[in-house]
């Protein structure tokens, strides 16, 4: 925590100058420097935002779109994050359908974007505290009253704790393993297998957002949000 | 020989008849010169009844339609002397199809069974305007030959500035040069004139102003038949295509035909009786007029030109600065000067959000003179401030290119500080509840501006989930919970061993006690023993069920004992007894019967109570 803190003067001192720079409009440097910060080793969801912005200032929808989303997995919940997400997706020359989701899987997502990785990871970590103190309850009360309250307490703590595990781990291997990727070459053929002469099966453009299923060598399967699947080359997408 | 008698004899006979049938005249009468395209009659004409009419060769020209024969016979006298004459007509309508010489080839009849041939015509046909001047120059004829020549009429086309700035006005004049009368002058094809802005400088149905000029020695009558000041849209070369005119020409014949024949009839062919003037239709048609249009220079172009130029200058002008709200402000904007007024919008005029404002009304005044466009345009804005309050009206400005010095120049109107007071919107009766709220409407759209400091860092792939300090915080709440707990229970025991041992004191506590009474009762000291019998009682009880002295009452007491499911008799025979000794401790002075018997109902009370409780 204390590395952190120090990490955090360094920072502050760059991000204030590549915000100057942002706000009189020299992107291209102000990019330079928030990647001075990143080159650090820290990140942070507000300095992924900026640099978002700076992309999509330069017009570089497919970057802007890529530290959007990079931006959005550490800050689910903010509202600049989100609204900047959106416009760059409007820029976009993929429309693609989205499939509809189950009524189930719907929830769980919508319950699953509320917090970030950590956060979710201190939610199961207090709602499992809360557990042991209803099981403490339990224990010492001598009332009959009393131990059924704290049995039902206990019980509802342990499905939190269970569910809130669940979503942290979730969002844990989605980030240490980055399943989804944005495209970062202006148009691509997705092929059918993973090699040049396969058939082609549709094309793709720069900033569509896709998910990461299976990788061989320098080739990866991937799934756009209409559920089709197909393989592209490693290097035309950037993982997020 | 047969024949010259006959036709002597003719001759004789007619001479003697008055017949003017002299001899057989067979001619053939075309256009010498005609245009690519020109239809025009060619007719034969003989004096005598003929018939077996052959056409002639016509060569590369169409025949339209043809031959119409027609005839007409006339006799006249004229002081005593008869004049016969017999005409048969044979027309033909041709047009010319290909530049070039055409020799039509002489056409036949039959005259009283001979064959009479006619002479031929040679017509020379010419390409359209632009060969014009030069086949002028060459064949040269006067003008009243019969035939219209290419010089005779035309049209020429003048432009003021042939290589104008983008925007710039230019004038452009057709003046139609005669040297024959032209009547029925008739615009059949105007130039369009692509690529411009254009606007006609001559008012409909304007006499046209004839002046005279000599040009190469010839006398002209020069008359402006269009005016228009233009203003190019575009750079490069713009080409102004040639306007057309039909125009009917009146030209004096020469009627070689009977020239010389009879004096009298020169004074028939007298224009006066309209005879020997021809009118011939024609199309006429002026130069192309070729325009190259430089773009302006792109040195000082200020931000915002709109391609205003020419010569401007703005004026602005409010009727109040001061006014309550819901009364209505008007801004005069007066845009005066010469050039494309029309084509300029002046920049708007923003009003305060809070301003009801309407689209200007435009009124323009603008003067189309021989020197070109020049004049007014006003622009008035109403508007209607709806709340009390400061605001300013930010000043225009116009942006111009003045071609004079060829340099931009910007003009501004003024800027307004207007002071509105709150107005009372009931005493008016007119409510603006509707309009006070609007929708927002938004102009445009951008994404949400950067964040600023402080920001929240974290190490780059570093996550809290399965870390150490995940399962420290795992481990942590469950070791601190089982030490409570051990703690707690600890602490429980404690606490209820004390308890334990004064209830097993209480019986001993009380048996002392009431020893000490009975130590009392022998000694007479009766006060002093109902004090020692009633602490023995309540000492009991206090000890027995951990109470504290205050709560002691004898409800408390039943209450409690109750409880315990400790039997009523033995409840009631302990709390009789607590009355009887309270009663006697308050009303002393009794037997000693009465202080032995209290002593023994205590010392029961306390053993069944004893009992019942343990």
């Amino acid at each position: 925590m204390l590395g952190v803190t120090i990490f955090a003067v360094n920072s502050d001192s760059l991000v204030v100058i590549a915000n100057n720079a942002y706000n009189q409009g020299l992107y291209d440097s102000a990019l330079v420097t928030y990647g001075r910060v990143i080159n650090k080793g820290v990140e942070s969801g507000e300095l992924y935002y900026n640099m978002g912005n700076a992309y999509y200032k330069n017009n570089d929808i497919a970057s802007a779109i890529l530290y959007f989303e990079k931006a959005s997995m550490i800050l689910p919940n903010d509202e600049d994050v989100k609204y900047n997400l959106n416009i760059a997706n409007s820029m976009i020359v993929d429309k693609i359908e989205k499939v509809p989701e189950l009524f189930y899987h719907h929830w769980w997502n919508s319950i699953y974007n509320i917090m970030a990785a950590d956060a979710w990871a201190i939610f199961a970590l207090v709602s499992f505290s809360f557990l042991i103190l209803s099981i403490g309850l339990f224990i010492l009360s001598k009332k009959r009253g009393n131990r059924k309250l704290s049995f039902y307490i206990g019980m509802l703590f342990l499905i939190i704790t269970i569910a809130s595990s669940a979503l942290a781990s979730q969002k844990y291997y989605l980030n240490i393993e980055h399943k989804e990727a944005i495209v970062f070459i202006s148009s691509i053929t997705v092929k059918s297998s993973p090699t040049l002469n396969s058939v082609d099966l549709f094309v793709i453009h720069d900033g569509t957002k896709v998910e990461i299923i299976d990788r061989i060598d320098s080739w990866v399967e991937i799934k756009i949000q209409n559920g089709s699947t197909g393989w592209l080359p490693k290097k035309s997408i950037r993982e997020i | 020989m047969i024949k010259r008698i006959i036709i002597l004899s003719l001759i004789i006979t007619s001479g003697l008849f008055g017949l003017a049938n002299d001899q057989i005249r067979f001619v053939g009468v075309g256009k010498q010169v005609v245009k690519v395209g020109e239809r025009f009659r060619v007719v034969y004409e003989i004096n005598q009844d003929a018939n077996n009419f052959r056409s002639p060769n016509f060569g590369s020209l169409q025949v339209l339609s043809g031959p119409s024969s027609s005839s007409n016979s006339s006799i006249q006298y004229v002081n005593g002397k008869m004049t016969q004459s017999y005409a048969m007509k044979y027309t033909y309508i041709v047009q010319a199809v290909k530049v070039g010489e055409v020799v039509i080839s002489p056409a036949t009849v039959t005259v009283d069974r001979k064959q009479t041939k006619s002479n031929t015509i040679k017509i020379k046909v010419v390409k359209g305007a632009t060969t014009k001047q030069s086949n002028s120059s060459q064949n040269k004829k006067p003008a009243n030959s019969g035939v219209l020549q290419d010089d005779d009429v035309y049209i020429k086309a003048f432009v003021s500035n042939a290589s104008p700035y983008i925007g710039q006005q230019v004038i452009l004049t057709y003046k139609i040069y005669t040297k024959v009368p032209v009547s029925n002058l008739m615009v059949k094809k105007l130039s369009s004139f692509q690529g411009f802005w254009s606007k006609n400088l001559l008012s409909e149905n304007q006499q046209y102003k004839q002046k005279t000029e000599i040009i190469n020695g010839e006398e002209y009558i020069v008359a402006e038949i269009n005016k228009f000041a233009v203003f190019p849209q575009k750079t490069g070369k713009l080409v102004i295509e040639p306007t057309e005119m039909e125009c009917t020409v009146q030209l004096k014949v020469q009627n070689t035909r009977r020239r010389g024949h009879d004096p009298f009839e020169d004074f028939f062919n007298d224009p006066f009786f309209n005879r020997n003037v021809k009118n011939i239709n024609t199309i006429i048609k002026s130069n192309p007029v070729i325009i190259n249009v430089s773009p302006l220079p792109q040195k000082g172009k200020p931000d915002g030109f709109d391609g205003a130029v020419g010569d401007f200058r703005l004026s602005s002008r409010i009727d109040r600065t001061t006014l309550t709200a819901n009364d209505a402000l008007t801004i005069t904007l007066t845009l005066s000067g010469k050039g494309n007024l029309e084509l300029i919008e002046l920049p708007e005029l923003k009003f305060p959000s809070d301003f009801e404002s309407f689209d200007p009304k435009i009124t323009s005044n603008i003067k189309t003179s021989s020197s070109g466009i020049s004049g007014k345009k006003k622009f008035e804005y109403l508007a209607i401030p709806r709340n009390g309050g400061d605001f300013e009206i930010l000043p225009i400005t116009l942006s111009y290119f003045n071609t004079i010095t060829k340099s931009y120049h910007s003009i501004s109107s003024e800027k307004y500080e207007i002071h509105v007071t709150k107005g009372d919107i009931t005493s008016n009766g007119i409510s603006y509840s509707s309009s006070a709220q609007e929708d927002i409407r938004f102009i445009g759209k951008d994404i949400h501006h950067i964040k600023i400091l402080p920001f929240n860092y974290k190490r780059q792939g570093e996550f809290l989930f399965l870390s150490n300090t995940f399962f420290l915080f795992i481990i942590l709440p469950i070791v601190i919970m089982i030490i409570l707990l051990l703690v707690i229970t600890q602490l429980r025991k404690r606490k209820s061993n004390v308890g334990l041992m004064k209830n097993r004191k209480a019986n001993k506590v009380a048996k002392s006690k009431l020893k000490v009474a009975a130590k009392y009762k022998n000694d007479g000291d009766d006060k002093a023993y109902y004090d020692e019998i009633a602490q023995a009682l309540w000492g009991y009880i206090v000890d027995k069920f951990s109470l504290t002295q205050s709560e002691l009452s004898i409800e408390t007491v039943a209450d409690i004992l109750k409880a315990k499911d400790i039997e009523n008799a033995v409840t009631e025979n302990f709390i009789n007894t607590l009355n009887n000794i309270e009663f006697a401790r308050f009303a002393p002075g009794d037997a000693s019967s009465k202080m032995e018997a209290i002593y023994n109902e205590a010392v029961t009370a306390i053993i069944e109570a004893e009992k019942e409780l343990r």
